[in-house]
C-alpha cells in the first residue's frame, strides 16, 4: 500500500511523456506507453487488493491513510494533500484501472493514426485525474481532480476537433460542467463555513455531531453539492451535454461513461453519504430526478435512430438506477450495480464501436443490418449487454443488483419509484432489444456482409473480458464498504417473488419487441403514422424537449440581456466624468500659454489672496 | 526719526511699481529695469527695519540683494542678448513655444 | 534729515513711475539712476551710510553702465522700435494688471498701516555698539562668502551664454566690453 500514489503518478508520467513527444513517436510506442503505464496501474491496484484484504479484520474498518505534503496553511486554514483507501475507493479504483485499461486496449487497433497520441495521453490524464478524485481526503484536493476529468472530457470529446459539431459538443460538455462545479463550490463553502474543515473523514465526523436532521444548512448544501455531482454523473437537468457528444469517438465516450465523469459524481454523493442521510428532502428529490431521467431516456432511446444515440440514451437510463438507490439509501446495492453498469455500458459501447466500423462508419441502425454468421461474437456480446440491461434473470449481475435496489424501495416503502424502475426494465428491454433485432435481423434479407476494414483479433480480447466480468458469478463478492455506507437488510421471504416478478417484465419486454421487430414491422408503421404517434414521436426523439426547454428558459433571457447589455447602458454614464475631466483639463492647460506676463500675474493673484488671507482673516 | 511705518509704506510703493513694469512691459530690456526697481523697494525695506531696530543686519542684507540684483541684471543681459541674437528681437511674447 | 527723506521718496517712487512707462531706453535709464540716487539719499537719511555707498557703486555706476553697453550693442534706435513700444503702451495692455496691482498696492498698505509699531520697538541693541566692519567679517562672514560665491557664478554663466555669440559673430565688438565689466562686481 506505500505504492498507493504511483497509481496517480505513472499515469501523469505517461501522460507528459506523450502529449511532450508523442508525435515523433511511431504508433506501436505510443501504445506502449500509453496502455503499458495503465497495465502497471492495473497490477498495482491487484497488489492493493491484496495487502488490503489481508489487512483486512472482520468487524472493523480498515482505513489507510497516507500524508503527502502540506500544500495550502494559512492561520487554521490547513489543507494537506494525504491519500485516503477504505473500501469505497477501493472499490472505484478497481472499476477504474480495469475499464480504463480495457477501453485503451480496445483502441489500440481502433484509433486513427493522426489522433493516436492524443488519445492515449488525454486517456492517461483522465485516469490519473479520477485517481485523485477517488483517493483525495480533502474535499479541495478532490476538487483538483474534478477539474482535470472536465478538462479531459472536453479535450477526448473534442478529439475529432476539424468537426465543428464536435468543437461545440466539447465545450459544451466543458460550461455545463463547469455550472455544476459553481454548484458544487458553493456547497463547499456552506459546509466549509458551518464545519470549518475540509477533510472528508473530519467533515462527515462533525456532520453527524453537529448538524441537525433535515436543518436549513445541509438541505442547502447537499442538494447544491448534488447538482454540482450530477453535472458529472448526468442527470435531467445537466444531461444535455452527454446526448450531444455523440459524434466523438466510441473509445473516448466509453471511458467518459464508464470509467471516468459518470463515477465521479457518484463517487462524491457516496462519500458524502453521512451527509446526504441527514437530508431526507433531498434524497427524495434525487429519487424524483433519477425517476425523471430513467423515463426520459428510456422513452428516447426507444426511437432514436443513431445508434451512438441509442446508447447514450441507454447508459443514461442505466445510470439513473443508482441515484435511484441512492434515493433509498441503498449504499451498497448503488455501489454493486455501479460496478456492473460501467462493464456493461463498457461492453456495450465497445462492442457498438467495433460494428460501427464493420458498417464503414454508418450509423443509422436501419441501414446498419449485419448477418449473425459472420459476425457471431459480436452478436453474442450485444445478447450478454441485452441481457444485463434488461436484468434477465440470473445470468448477469446487473440482475442481481437492480433486483436488490428496485427491492430496497419496496422495502423503503417508496412503491412509486418501484413502479417507474419496473417501467424503467421493461422500457430498456424493449429498447435495447428492439436495437439487437434491428442491427441482426433473424429472417429478413439483405444482411451487410463482413466489412471491407479487417478487424484485428485483438479488438475482441477486451469485449471477452468485459463479457466475463458481467456475468452473474461475480455477485457472490462482498464489497468491503461495511461500516462504511449504512446497508439495508434485503433478504426477506417476498424477495423470491419479486425476482420473479423482474423476470416476467423481461421476458414480456422481450416477446413485444420479438413480435414487433422481427417480421416486416406493420405494426411498427401503423404506431408511427397514427395521429398520436405523429405528435408523440418527435417529442420523444427530442428528448423530452429539453433543449427546447433551456432554450427558451436560459438562452434566450441570456441572449436579451446580452443584447441589451452590448450598449452598455451603464458606459454611457460613466464615460460622462471622463468627459467632464477632460473639459476641465483643456480649461486649465489654456492657462499655460508659455507668455511669461501671464505668469507674473497669476503669482501677483496667487500672492494677493494670500496676503488678503492674512489681512482680513 | 522716521516711522517705520512710513518707509515700509515707501518700499511697498517701489515694489508695486517693479511689479507693475514687469507686468505690463514686453521689452526684455524693461522687464529686467523693472526687477531692479522691484529689489530696490526690497533694499529699502530692509534698510527702513535696520533703522528702526538700531541694528546692522539690514545693511548686510541689503549688501547681498545688490551683490543679487547685479548678478541677476548680468545673467538677464546674457540671456538678453542669446535671444536678440537668435531672434532679432526683444518680444518676450514670442518666447511661449515651450508653453510653460 | 526728515525732510530729506519724504522729498527723496517722492522723486524715487515718480522716477520709478517714469522707468516703466518710458520708451526710449536712454530716458528709462536716465529716470532708473535718478531713482537710484534718491533712493541711496533715503539710505543716508536711514543712516545707512555703508549702504548708501554700495547703491551708489554697485547700482548707479555698474549696472547702469551694463545697460548702456548693451543698448548700443543692439540697434534699438529704430523708427519701427520706438512705434512698437508705443503700441505696446496702449491702455488693454496696462489697464488689468493696473487694477491688480493697485488692489495689491491698498492692502500692503493697510496691512502696514495697521501694524502695531508699539510691540516691534523693543528689545536688543547689543550689536549696536560693534562696527559694520566687525559684523560682516565676524557673524556674517557667511553672507559675504555666498556674495562672492554668486558673483563667480555670474561670470561663468554669462560667460557660456556670450561666449558662443563671440564666436560666432566677429564683427561684435561690445562683448569683450561685457566680460570685463563683470569683474569689478566681484571686488
Amino acid at each position: 500500500m506505500n505504492l498507493l500514489y504511483f497509481i496517480i503518478l505513472i499515469p501523469l508520467i505517461s501522460f507528459s511523456i506523450l502529449a511532450l513527444w508523442g508525435k515523433r513517436f511511431s504508433r506501436e510506442n505510443i501504445a506502449i506507453i500509453g496502455l503499458g503505464s495503465l497495465g502497471i496501474v492495473c497490477l498495482l491496484t491487484a497488489f492493493i487488493i491484496t495487502d488490503f484484504y489481508n489487512n483486512i479484520r472482520p468487524d472493523s474498518i480498515l482505513i489507510y491513510t497516507r500524508y503527502l505534503w502540506k500544500w495550502i496553511g494559512v492561520d487554521d486554514f490547513d489543507i494537506s494533500v494525504a491519500l485516503l483507501l477504505d473500501g469505497l475507493s477501493l472499490t472505484f479504483i478497481f472499476i477504474i484501472a480495469i475499464i480504463s485499461f480495457l477501453v485503451l486496449f480496445f483502441a489500440i487497433s481502433y484509433i486513427e493514426d493522426k489522433d493516436y497520441y492524443d488519445f492515449f495521453a488525454y486517456g492517461n490524464l483522465l485516469v490519473a485525474n479520477m485517481f485523485i478524485i477517488v483517493l483525495a481526503d480533502n474535499i479541495l484536493v478532490m476538487l483538483l481532480g474534478w477539474e482535470g476529468v472536465s478538462l479531459c472530457s472536453y479535450l477526448l470529446i473534442g478529439l475529432y476537433h476539424k468537426q465543428l459539431k464536435n468543437s461545440y459538443a466539447a465545450i459544451r460538455t466543458y460550461i455545463i460542467m463547469h455550472i455544476g462545479d459553481v454548484f458544487l463550490l458553493i456547497g463547499l463553502f456552506l459546509l466549509y463555513g458551518e464545519l470549518h474543515t475540509l477533510n472528508i473523514k473530519q467533515l462527515l465526523t462533525l456532520a453527524t455531531d453537529r448538524l441537525a436532521i433535515d436543518s436549513d444548512i445541509v438541505i442547502w448544501a447537499t442538494s447544491a453539492l448534488f447538482l454540482g455531482a450530477i453535472s458529472k454523473s448526468v442527470q435531467l437537468p445537466m444531461h444535455s451535454w452527454l446526448t450531444d457528444t455523440t459524434s466523438a469517438t466510441t473509445p473516448a465516450l466509453t471511458l467518459i461513461h464508464s470509467a471516468s465523469a459518470m463515477l465521479a459524481g457518484i463517487y462524491l454523493i457516496m462519500r458524502l453519504n453521512s451527509l446526504f442521510i441527514l437530508s431526507h428532502d433531498v434524497l427524495w428529490l434525487i429519487g424524483i430526478i433519477g425517476s425523471l431521467t430513467l423515463l426520459m431516456s428510456s422513452c428516447s432511446a426507444l426511437v432514436q435512430n443513431d445508434i451512438k444515440k441509442v446508447i447514450t440514451y441507454a447508459s443514461l437510463s442505466q445510470i439513473s438506477y443508482v441515484f435511484l438507490a441512492i434515493s433509498v439509501q441503498a449504499w451498497g446495492d448503488a455501489l454493486a450495480y455501479l460496478m456492473s453498469y460501467s462493464i456493461f455500458i463498457a461492453l456495450l459501447f465497445l462492442s457498438s464501436a467495433l460494428l460501427i466500423r464493420i458498417c464503414d462508419g454508418e450509423r443509422d441502425i436501419h441501414h446498419m443490418a449485419v448477418s449473425i454468421k459472420s459476425n457471431p461474437l459480436i452478436y453474442f456480446c450485444f445478447l450478454i449487454v441485452g441481457a444485463s440491461i434488461s436484468a434477465a434473470p440470473w445470468l448477469t449481475t446487473s440482475f442481481f443488483t437492480k433486483g436488490n435496489i428496485l427491492w430496497a424501495t419496496v422495502i423503503q416503502g417508496r412503491i412509486g419509484i418501484t413502479a417507474i424502475g419496473l417501467i424503467g426494465i421493461l422500457l430498456s428491454t424493449l429498447y435495447i432489444f428492439r436495437l439487437i433485432f434491428i442491427l441482426f435481423p433473424l429472417f429478413s434479407k439483405g444482411q451487410r456482409e463482413k466489412s471491407s476494414v479487417k478487424q484485428s483479433a485483438i479488438s475482441y480480447v477486451p469485449l471477452i473480458l468485459l463479457v466475463i466480468l458481467s456475468l452473474g458469478i461475480f455477485t457472490q463478492i462482498t464489497l468491503p464498504v461495511s461500516g462504511l455506507m449504512p446497508y439495508l437488510v434485503l433478504h426477506s421471504e417476498d424477495f423470491f417473488s419479486f425476482k420473479l416478478l423482474l423476470t416476467a417484465i423481461t421476458i414480456l419486454g422481450v416477446l413485444t419487441t420479438y413480435v414487433l421487430y422481427t417480421g416486416n414491422q406493420t405494426e411498427i408503421n401503423e404506431i408511427t403514422h397514427s395521429p398520436l404517434g405523429k405528435r408523440v414521436i418527435p417529442f420523444l426523439y427530442s428528448g423530452w424537449r429539453v433543449d427546447a426547454l433551456y432554450h427558451k428558459i436560459l438562452i434566450k433571457p441570456y441572449l436579451f440581456i446580452a443584447q441589451k447589455l452590448k450598449t452598455d447602458p451603464l458606459n454611457i454614464n460613466l464615460s460622462l466624468i471622463p468627459k467632464v475631466i477632460t473639459r476641465i483639463n483643456a480649461q486649465i492647460a489654456k492657462l499655460e500659454n508659455g507668455y511669461l506676463r501671464w505668469y507674473t500675474t497669476s503669482i501677483v493673484v496667487g500672492g494677493l489672496f494670500i496676503l488678503l488671507l492674512q489681512v482680513f482673516a | 526719526m522716521i516711522p517705520l511705518m512710513h518707509s515700509l509704506m515707501l518700499a511697498s510703493a517701489l515694489f508695486i511699481i517693479g511689479l507693475l513694469g514687469v507686468m505690463i512691459r514686453r521689452n526684455l530690456l524693461f522687464v529686467l529695469l523693472s526687477i531692479m526697481i522691484m529689489m530696490n523697494g526690497a533694499i529699502v525695506a530692509f534698510i527702513a527695519a535696520d533703522h528702526h531696530w538700531q541694528q546692522l543686519d539690514g545693511q548686510i542684507m541689503s549688501l547681498l540683494a545688490i551683490i543679487t540684483t547685479l548678478a541677476q541684471a548680468c545673467v538677464g543681459l546674457a540671456l538678453l542678448l542669446q535671444f536678440y541674437h537668435r531672434r532679432k528681437t526683444l518680444n518676450i511674447d514670442l518666447l511661449s513655444e515651450m508653453k510653460g | 534729515m526728515v525732510s530729506i527723506f519724504y522729498i527723496s521718496a517722492i522723486i524715487a517712487i515718480l522716477a520709478s513711475f517714469k522707468v516703466i512707462t518710458g520708451t526710449t531706453l536712454y530716458s528709462a535709464l536716465l529716470y532708473l539712476v535718478i531713482a537710484l540716487l534718491a533712493s541711496a539719499s533715503i539710505f543716508y537719511s536711514l543712516g545707512a551710510y555703508f549702504s548708501t555707498v554700495l547703491e551708489v557703486i554697485l547700482f548707479v555706476g555698474i549696472a547702469t553702465i551694463l545697460f548702456i553697453s548693451i543698448r548700443s550693442y543692439l540697434d534699438l534706435g529704430s523708427p519701427k522700435f520706438k512705434q512698437q513700444e508705443k503700441g505696446n503702451l496702449a491702455p488693454k495692455f496696462w489697464l488689468g494688471p493696473l487694477i491688480l496691482v493697485f488692489v495689491l498696492f491698498v492692502t500692503l498698505l493697510y496691512s502696514i498701516a495697521s501694524t502695531d509699531y508699539s510691540l516691534l520697538i523693543n528689545d536688543k541693541s547689543s550689536i549696536n555698539s560693534m562696527s559694520l566692519e566687525a559684523v560682516l567679517l565676524g557673524p556674517y562672514i557667511l553672507i559675504l562668502e555666498l556674495a562672492a560665491l554668486l558673483i563667480l557664478g555670474t561670470i561663468i554663466v554669462t560667460y557660456h551664454f556670450i561666449n558662443d555669440i563671440t564666436l560666432t559673430k566677429d564683427s561684435l565688438s561690445g562683448k569683450p566690453n561685457k566680460a570685463t565689466v563683470n569683474k569689478p562686481a566681484k571686488k
